[in-house]
């Protein structure tokens, strides 16, 4: 049996990060990797691997697309870029998140009192 | 992206998440390489901090997989492997369900045939037969006068069109033997009400309905056996009843549907004096056209309302009197319909059996295969995968046993086509179709859902470590299972019994048909009918003396022991019905108000038929018209209106004259002749001699032999038709 998966803190936080990471610039597989990490501060465990499967669904919501390219170390790689769509369900899944996350703080901060 | 494009690009998609994740690796690896790491150590970091490349790799692929479907491909695949291990399960399986699935597929082909499918008219849901009926006479269908008929066009808002026909048979000559073929007279509005147009030439028109215009209309069958299938038949003639008939039109097959357009020929129908005018001519079937959105009760509801007026404005002839209105497929199936339904609620019950013995069986082998489900279930199968690749199974089965019970009911069609009484309308357009296909298809579903279910719920409910242990344990799973498998074997009791019932009470009627005794020697017996249309018959006495005549000269035919003639033939299915009225009745019944059945005989009637007389003596040749009335009566008349059976000399009225009852004397008794439903009790019946009869429409000739009755027909069909070369003989029947 598998194990549970721990990719994600919430459904589609994942997909978020990446997301919100492409929109600065289209990255490929493992840069996007080595970023999120990097940015997170290395505060989120996530799998390098788990970044794929999410990539797949997002390339087939057509929220992203890919291009093979050459990286600046010079190796052939699959480069991902935002969509439109992607740009506006990026904006939109931020929003919501950001709704939810103060709920969140608020229940919790009555809590403490 | 489409689901085509996307089928067609998968294998690429999946080229590239290989590529790009073993790109991954690399570029990690060359990363701590550069970092100092020695190769082998930094592959093993690389793989590590990525995860499990081959779980990741069937993670992404499955994002672009229509799972359900796919999963579904793999269960069929697993079912047909599973039910291929066991074979003779499989067989009884399938066999069971295809009887089961088959009968029902064959009997809903002839339900669709002869109930469902609407008539061969267009809009045909909208016409209705209209009828009349009568507190006085014990018919569910009579006919309908023209006066009646014109004032519910008058006052009714239901009906767009009322339209009066009447079946009509005509004797066609000149050319072989002469011929009775089915006619009916139509008024012009018969065939644009029904939306039928000819196939050549027209249909009747109003210039057409006028005394001695004598135009008629051909039946494509009748078309195509006296003219070839002419091309140019119109304009040429036909001899009908003597008469010659000018060809206006002709119909395009139409199909058998028991309704007036199952005649040979259509006349125009050209009203007498009397019809229009007297309101007890109820000689008339109806054929009615309700206005598009109008509901039927809507319409009976009308008729009521309407029938009570007249009876309250012309009581003499309209008081007791109701309208009728019933869909025309309705009409047309009359009594047929309810046994086919009883057939159908039969072969129901036989697929239920039929599914609660698969179930049965199921049950048993998922019993066998808990071992199975244990194991997968141990190695990561949910309950919804096991439940499902249960039904699969249920699936795969049934619906083999659908496409067996398809063949079947292809190949059976004719049998049943045969076995069914020839009577039913449209028993020649059963057949195999689409719609018989589609429901196989929703039985054969069905079966599966009923004989799946409750096994695939119980076989899936799964206790792992008792199946694996494979011990003792077993039984107290086994509880459950064993409960259920009794109250289906129940289930499957109550319905067999049911069938079994069924069959009897079917049985003890056919039993009961088969030692009945009819009330008179059918062996040796030959019966034929000659009718006596107007045009040659118009006085009563050229049909007396025309019988007369034969009769005579048949006697003399060596192998004829006697010959007789009777208007209504015993056991036939036509009736006729006469008021009487006896002394005792006098006042304080409405006089004329008495039924009872009338038959008009020849002398030696009962002797011919082997109908045994009582008391008194026979008609004679001495009984003639301008004497007063003689009568016979049957045991069950003599019993219920007199209460015994000695009854001879006493005084009976059959007739009014001058509204006055004309008496006459009883002078015998004779046995009581069945009825045609041979559990009905005996009818009152009284006969009285044909030569005091009024005019009769017909009579039955009747023969008893000594040799085999076959050999002797041709040669009383010579001695007719040396009397009438054009006189048709109909309804040859004999008995031996």
């Amino acid at each position: 049996m598998r194990k549970p998966e721990q990719r994600d803190l919430f459904p589609g936080a994942l997909e978020m990060m990446i997301l919100r990471t492409l929109k600065r610039q289209p990255l490929h597989g493992y840069a996007l990797a080595k970023h999120i990490k990097h940015v997170s501060n290395d505060l989120l465990e996530i799998e390098e691997g788990s970044l794929y499967p999410a990539l797949q669904r997002l390339l087939k919501a057509e929220l992203v697309k890919a291009e093979w390219g050459i990286s600046s170390t010079n190796r052939r790689v699959r480069i991902y870029k935002l969509t439109a769509a992607g740009v506006k369900h990026l904006q939109r899944e931020i929003s919501r998140f950001e709704q939810m996350f103060e709920g969140i703080t608020r229940v919790l901060a009555a809590i403490k009192l | 992206m489409s689901w085509l494009t996307q089928l067609f690009s998968r294998r690429r998609l999946y080229s590239d998440l290989s590529a790009e994740i073993q790109e991954h690796l690399d570029e990690r690896v060359q990363e701590l390489i550069a970092e100092g790491m020695p190769k082998k150590d930094a592959e093993a970091a690389a793989r590590r901090e990525f995860g499990n490349v081959t779980l990741i790799q069937e993670d992404s692929r499955a994002v672009w997989r229509w799972r359900l479907l796919e999963n579904f491909a793999i269960d069929v695949r697993y079912g047909l492997r599973s039910l291929g291990r066991s074979p003779g399960f499989t067989m009884i399986v399938v066999l069971t369900l295809t009887l089961g699935i088959g009968a029902n597929s064959a009997i809903f082909s002839v339900i669709n045939a002869v109930l469902l499918r609407p008539l061969p008219f267009p809009n045909a849901s909208q016409l209705a037969d209209l009828c009349a009926r009568s507190t006085l006479f014990d018919f569910p269908h009579l006919g309908v006068s023209l006066l009646d008929i014109a004032d519910i066009r008058a006052s009714s808002t239901s009906f767009s069109d009322l339209t009066p026909y009447r079946w009509s048979s005509k004797e066609i000559s000149g050319g072989g033997k002469p011929e009775q073929i089915e006619g009916a007279e139509i008024s012009q509005d018969f065939f644009p009400d029904l939306g039928v147009k000819p196939l050549l030439g027209r249909t009747f028109v109003t210039s057409d309905m006028q005394p001695g215009n004598h135009v008629v209309i051909l039946s494509h069958s009748l078309w195509r056996d006296r003219f070839g299938g002419d091309p140019h038949a119109i304009g040429k003639t036909l001899r009908l009843d003597s008469e010659t008939y000018t060809v206006i039109g002709v119909m395009p097959d139409l199909s058998n549907t028991d309704f007036a357009t199952d005649s040979k020929v259509w006349t125009a129908f050209i009203p007498t004096q009397e019809q229009l005018t007297a309101r007890q001519n109820r000689d008339f079937d109806v054929l009615a056209r309700l206005k598009p959105r109008t509901d039927i009760l809507q319409a009976q509801k009308e008729l009521d309302t309407i029938a009570a007026r007249l009876a309250t404005a012309y009581p003499d002839t309209n008081k007791g009197w109701s309208f009728r209105v019933a869909p025309l497929g309705n009409h047309l199936l009359g009594d047929a319909r309810k046994p086919l339904l009883v057939l159908f609620c039969s072969v129901g019950f036989v697929l239920l059996i039929a599914c609660a013995n698969v179930s049965n069986l199921f049950l048993s082998r998922g019993w066998g295969r808990r071992r199975e489900f244990a194991i997968r279930t141990a190695i990561g199968a949910t309950r919804g995968a096991l439940l499902r690749q249960l039904a699969v199974e249920s699936l795969l089965v049934a619906l083999m046993g659908g496409v067996c019970a398809f063949f079947m009911a292809v190949w059976t069609v004719r049998g049943i086509r045969a076995i069914l009484p020839g009577d039913i309308p449209r028993i020649q357009d059963i057949r195999i179709d689409s719609e018989v296909a589609w429901f196989t298809l929703g039985a054969s579903l069905l079966a599966a859902l009923l004989s799946g279910f409750v096994p695939a719920l119980l076989s899936s409910r799964q206790d792992v470590n008792a199946a694996i242990k494979e011990g003792g344990a077993g039984l107290a799973a086994g509880h459950g299972h064993n409960l259920l498998r009794q109250v289906l074997v129940v289930v499957e009791v109550a319905l067999a019994i049911v069938l079994l019932i069924g069959a009897t009470l079917a049985m003890q009627s056919f039993a009961r048909m088969l030692r009945v005794d009819p009330g008179f020697r059918p062996d040796h017996l030959i019966t034929m009918r000659i009718d006596f249309p107007k045009y040659r018959f118009a006085k009563v006495e050229q049909s007396t003396h025309f019988v007369q005549q034969v009769l005579e000269s048949s006697r003399g035919i060596p192998g004829v022991a006697s010959a007789s003639a009777g208007v209504v033939f015993p056991l036939g299915d036509a009736v006729s019905e006469s008021t009487f009225e006896t002394e005792q009745s006098g006042s304080e019944e409405k006089l004329g108000q008495r039924m009872a059945r009338m038959n008009r005989v020849e002398p030696d009637f009962f002797r011919t038929f082997g109908i045994p007389p009582l008391v008194g003596r026979d008609f004679n040749a001495d009984d003639r018209k301008e004497k007063a009335p003689v009568f016979i009566v049957n045991e069950a008349f003599a019993r219920k209106v007199f209460g015994s059976v000695d009854v001879v000399g006493k005084r009976l009225s059959a007739l009014r004259e001058k509204k006055e009852p004309v008496w006459g004397e009883i002078i015998g008794v004779a046995e009581n002749v069945r009825d045609l439903d041979p559990g009905a009790e005996a009818k009152p019946e009284i006969y009285g001699p044909f030569v005091q009869t009024g005019h009769a429409a017909g009579v039955f000739l009747v023969f008893r032999t000594k040799p085999d009755p076959l050999a002797i027909v041709a040669a009383i069909e010579d001695r007719i038709w040396a009397l009438d070369k054009d006189r048709p003989v109909t309804s040859i029947k004999t008995g031996r």
